[in-house]
C-alpha cells in the first residue's frame, strides 16, 4: 500500500511537470509568433483556420502614406490658399 | 504591414487545456502499454507484476485527472466560450462537433473504465475483466479525437508521442487478441491414433 502512494506520487509528479512544460513550450510558441493556431506567419494548415488571425494594424507613424481623407484635406487648403493669394488685398478705410 | 504578436496571457486557460490534453493522452497511453504488458503475462521476471499494476493504476488516475482539466480548463477559454453542457454533453461543442464529441465520450469511457477497478468485487471479477478489455478503445477514440480536434495535431512533437504509444500498443493487442494455442507447445502435438 505504501509502495502504491509512492508510485502514485512519483506518477502525479511527473504529469504535473509534464503539464508545466508543454505549458511553457506552448506559451513560448505563441510568444515568438509561432503557434500553430494563431502565429503570424503559421503555415497554411486546416489547422491554421481555426483561430482568427490576430489583428493588424495599418502603420500610423509619421512616414506613413497619406489616407484619401488626409489627401482631400492637403486639396483643399491648397486650394483655398492659391485663392487667398490671387485675390487682392481688402481696401483698409483710411477715416479717422 | 505589421502583425499583432498575441500575448500568451491572454490564451491561458486555452494553453492550459492543450497541455492537459498532451498529458492526459500520454498518461492514459502508458497505463495502456502496462495493461497490455500484464495481460500478455510480460515480463515473466517475478515480483514485477505488483510494480506494473502499480505503475498501470497510477498512470490511469493521473490520465483520469488531466482529462478533467482538460475539459475544465476549456470553459475559461475566451474564443470558444462554451458552457458546461458543451463540455459534458458530447456532440454539443460548436467547434468541431464530431471529433470533440468522440472526446468527452472517450472522457466518460475512460471514467466508467478505470473507475470499475474499485467495484470489481461488486460486479465480479470476470465482468469486470471483461469489461476492462475494452479500455483500449478509449485509446483509439482518444487518438482521433487528438488528430481530428488537436490544435497541436500538425506538430512533429506530438506526432511522435502518437506514433511512440501506437506501435507498441497495437503490437501488444495483436498479441494479446492472437490464440495463444496457434503455435502448439513442444512435446504436445497430435500423434494419430495407431
Amino acid at each position: 500500500m505504501n509502495a502504491e502512494r509512492m508510485s502514485l506520487r512519483h506518477i502525479a509528479a511527473a504529469g504535473a511537470t509534464l503539464f508545466v512544460l508543454v505549458l511553457v513550450i506552448m506559451a513560448v510558441q505563441m510568444a515568438r509568433g509561432h503557434d500553430p493556431a494563431l502565429g503570424t506567419t503559421p503555415k497554411p494548415t486546416r489547422h491554421a483556420a481555426v483561430r482568427p488571425q490576430p489583428a493588424t494594424t495599418p502603420y500610423q507613424g509619421p512616414l506613413a502614406p497619406p489616407t484619401a481623407e488626409q489627401q482631400a484635406q492637403q486639396q483643399y487648403e491648397q486650394q483655398y490658399q492659391q485663392q487667398q493669394q490671387s485675390q487682392p488685398p481688402p481696401v483698409q478705410s483710411t477715416t479717422s | 504591414m505589421i502583425a499583432t504578436i498575441p500575448n500568451p496571457l491572454d490564451y491561458g486557460w486555452w494553453l492550459a487545456s492543450r497541455s492537459a490534453g498532451v498529458v492526459s493522452f500520454t498518461a492514459v497511453s502508458v497505463s495502456v502499454v502496462v495493461g497490455l504488458l500484464m495481460a500478455n503475462g510480460l515480463p515473466r521476471r517475478p515480483g514485477v507484476k505488483k510494480s506494473l499494476l502499480s505503475l498501470h493504476e497510477s498512470t490511469a488516475l493521473v490520465g483520469l485527472a488531466a482529462i478533467a482539466i482538460h475539459g475544465a480548463a476549456l470553459l475559461g477559454d475566451s474564443y470558444l466560450k462554451p458552457s458546461v453542457a458543451n463540455i459534458v454533453v458530447p456532440f454539443t461543442l460548436p467547434y468541431r462537433p464530431g471529433f470533440t464529441g468522440l472526446g468527452v465520450i472517450a472522457g466518460y469511457l475512460a471514467m466508467i473504465l478505470g473507475l470499475s477497478f474499485y467495484a470489481r468485487r461488486t460486479v465480479g471479477a470476470k465482468l469486470w475483466r471483461t469489461v476492462h478489455r475494452a479500455t483500449v478503445l478509449v485509446w483509439v477514440l482518444g487518438v482521433v479525437h487528438v488528430l481530428g480536434a488537436g490544435t497541436d495535431a500538425g506538430q512533429i512533437w506530438l506526432q511522435a508521442i502518437l506514433a511512440a504509444s501506437a506501435l507498441p500498443i497495437v503490437f501488444l493487442f495483436v498479441l494479446r487478441v492472437l490464440p495463444r494455442d496457434a503455435v502448439p507447445a513442444r512435446g504436445t502435438t497430435a500423434r494419430s491414433p495407431s
